[in-house]
């Protein structure tokens, strides 16, 4: 098991200093928050599908996402119409109204979480971890917090193997997991959890040691990097881009409230 | 090595074949029999598939194509709990089982798991303590020991289940020469008793010392399968899978070509060989 969502490509969206791509996955996290309506909604997950698929990340990343998401989503799209009411009716459920408005509305909360995801993604899909982990340092984080993640990220499918080992060294000795009794079934994984612990916390005491006899921690204020990175004019522009994009949107949308017309009803 | 029908047969690979779930063919039909009080030495490369073939040998995997037999009944309708009572498993990291306050409660997990009664189990622990010399360490949290005896408390949580195969996977790895001679001295008694032992090794000196048959895997395919001395005397074979035999069997093998049945394995049975030698000249 890879927790690595990064896909080496050699795309413009690849060559963004990490920062920028942090700032746009923020700024694309946040729109998808914000944006309630329909067609915004749309425009903003076509938008985005078809800028990632430009930055040549492949087809079964998009499904991956998708798939992902799907028991979400059709809660969302089933459950909403209950709740929120506009526009012609369909039917009762008791004394609530299904209506168009409410299904139209429960297909863009969908769409809102989906856009979620792949703003996340975006970052994730074409930035490598360690840059990620640079780019918050570079942007104020102390290095021991960015080392700390940049470690735990790192380590998760170390981790992972390692669940998968002490899970099978258990069953060895006759470990049974019963399917049934959830009670029951929690306490017999007690042996593998205890067993996780102290094999985590021998390896964090192993790593620190480690980490200390290669002086870490020595000169914290003139340490430097192996791989750096620096602001271009590409990245100037993609910046200038995102402002301009925010500026509008709040334009049109927040203080002119603009609201976009309605086909459905 | 062929079928000895005047032996029990313990475990049974038939054209034992295995594709991991990315396409990878881990093994490519292995045919094998381990009989009762077997002391076999488990050779090969890494990623020659022997951590794979053995996971069969517990039920931990199942065979995508042929058959593994434990005791003559089907190893896919037996679970690994079921399994864990007639073979027993040591894994590569001992900290990757130990979890229990205290060594004599982790050597009751397995007991407790196989159905034991009160008087068995505590039988068994005692029995287990005493055979791994930890006695006076039964009171003592395991996580806390020294890696040493660690290794011993992972052995002994096994013996305690009373299987009568094992299977360690470099139970030698990382122990100082006394610690390991120590390690495998209870392992002979173990063989002794008449339980079969099933060893990973890359320590030729340790399967020269101490086994009685050697199992060479390559590439998934068993290549070599005979008495210690026999695949031991195969030096071109061995050479071809990176395996160098210790240095006293090159010696003899420079000095003469001895028969197989006469050919030293250690430094003992070298001297009394070139002894003999010399006094017929
Ligand atoms: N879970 C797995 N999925 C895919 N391939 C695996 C898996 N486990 C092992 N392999 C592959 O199978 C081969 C044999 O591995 P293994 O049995 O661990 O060899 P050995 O124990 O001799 O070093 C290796 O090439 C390894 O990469
Ligand atoms: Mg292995």
């Amino acid at each position: 098991m890879t927790l690595d969502f990064y896909v080496k490509r050699d795309s413009w969206m690849h060559r963004l200093d990490p920062r920028v791509k942090l700032v746009l996955a923020v700024v694309l996290m946040v729109a998808a928050m914000l944006v309630r309506d329909f067609w915004l909604n749309l425009f903003l997950l076509v938008g985005m599908l078809l800028m990632l698929a430009s930055a040549q990340i492949p087809a079964n990343r998009f499904q991956w996402v998708f798939k992902l998401t799907v028991p979400v989503t059709i809660m969302i799209v089933i459950l909403w119409p209950f709740f929120y009411h506009s526009g012609p009716c369909f039917f009762y459920v008791g004394p609530l109204p299904i209506t168009l408005g409410g299904l139209i509305d429960g297909v863009a909360m969908a769409f809102r979480i989906i856009s979620l995801c792949f703003a996340c993604c975006s970052l994730l899909f074409a930035t490598d971890q360690a840059k990620i982990v640079r780019a918050c340092v570079k942007l104020g984080m102390p290095y021991k917090y960015g080392l700390t993640l940049a470690i735990a990220l790192r380590y998760l499918p170390v981790f992972f193997g390692i669940i998968t080992m002490v899970t099978e060294a258990q069953y060895a000795r006759g470990l049974d997991i019963p399917k049934k009794n959830i009670l029951k079934k929690l306490k017999s994984y007690m042996p593998i959890l205890t067993a996780m612990l102290i094999a985590g916390l021998r390896n964090s005491d192993n790593m620190s040691n480690a980490l200390e006899t290669r002086a870490f921690g020595a000169s914290v204020e003139n340490r430097t990097y192996y791989s750096d990175f620096s602001m271009h004019s590409r990245d100037w522009i993609a910046i200038a881009i995102i402002a301009i994009g925010m500026a509008v949107f709040t334009y049109f949308f927040v203080i002119l409230d603009v609201r976009l017309p309605n086909i459905f009803w | 090595m062929s079928i000895d029908a005047t032996r029990e047969p313990v475990i049974q690979a038939i054209d034992l074949e295995h594709t991991y779930d990315n396409g990878f063919q881990a093994l490519r039909g292995i045919d094998l029999t381990i009989y009762k009080g077997d002391y076999v030495g488990l050779i090969g490369q890494n990623g020659s598939g022997k951590t794979t073939m053995i996971k069969h040998f517990n039920g931990l995997l199942r065979p995508t194509k042929g058959k593994i037999l434990i005791n003559g009944a089907d190893a896919t309708t037996l679970t690994v709990g079921k399994i864990a009572k007639q073979v027993g498993f040591v894994f590569q990291n001992p900290d990757h089982q130990i979890f229990c306050p205290s060594v004599r409660e982790e050597l009751a997990f397995g007991p407790k798991n196989c159905g034991m009664s009160p008087g068995e189990m505590k039988d068994a622990v005692e029995d287990a303590l005493e055979s791994f010399r930890i006695t006076e360490f039964a009171e003592h949290p395991p996580a806390i020991l020294g890696f040493g005896l660690r290794r011993k408390v992972s052995l002994a949580a096994v013996y305690s289940c009373r299987p009568t195969v094992f299977i360690m996977d470099e139970p030698t790895v990382g122990l100082d020469h006394r610690s390991a001679r120590e390690l495998l001295d209870i392992i002979g008694e173990l063989n002794g008793n008449g339980d079969t032992i099933i060893l990973i090794t890359h320590d030729m000196r340790v399967i020269c010392e101490n086994t009685k048959r050697g199992i060479v895997l390559r590439n998934g395919k068993l290549i070599l399968d005979g008495t210690t001395r026999e695949v031991m005397s195969n030096i071109e074979v061995l050479r071809q899978t990176q395996i160098r035999p210790p240095q006293v069997i090159e010696l003899s093998k420079e000095l003469s070509a001895p028969d197989v049945a006469e050919f030293p394995l250690n430094v003992d049975e070298f001297i009394n060989e070139f002894i003999k030698t010399k006094k017929a000249m």
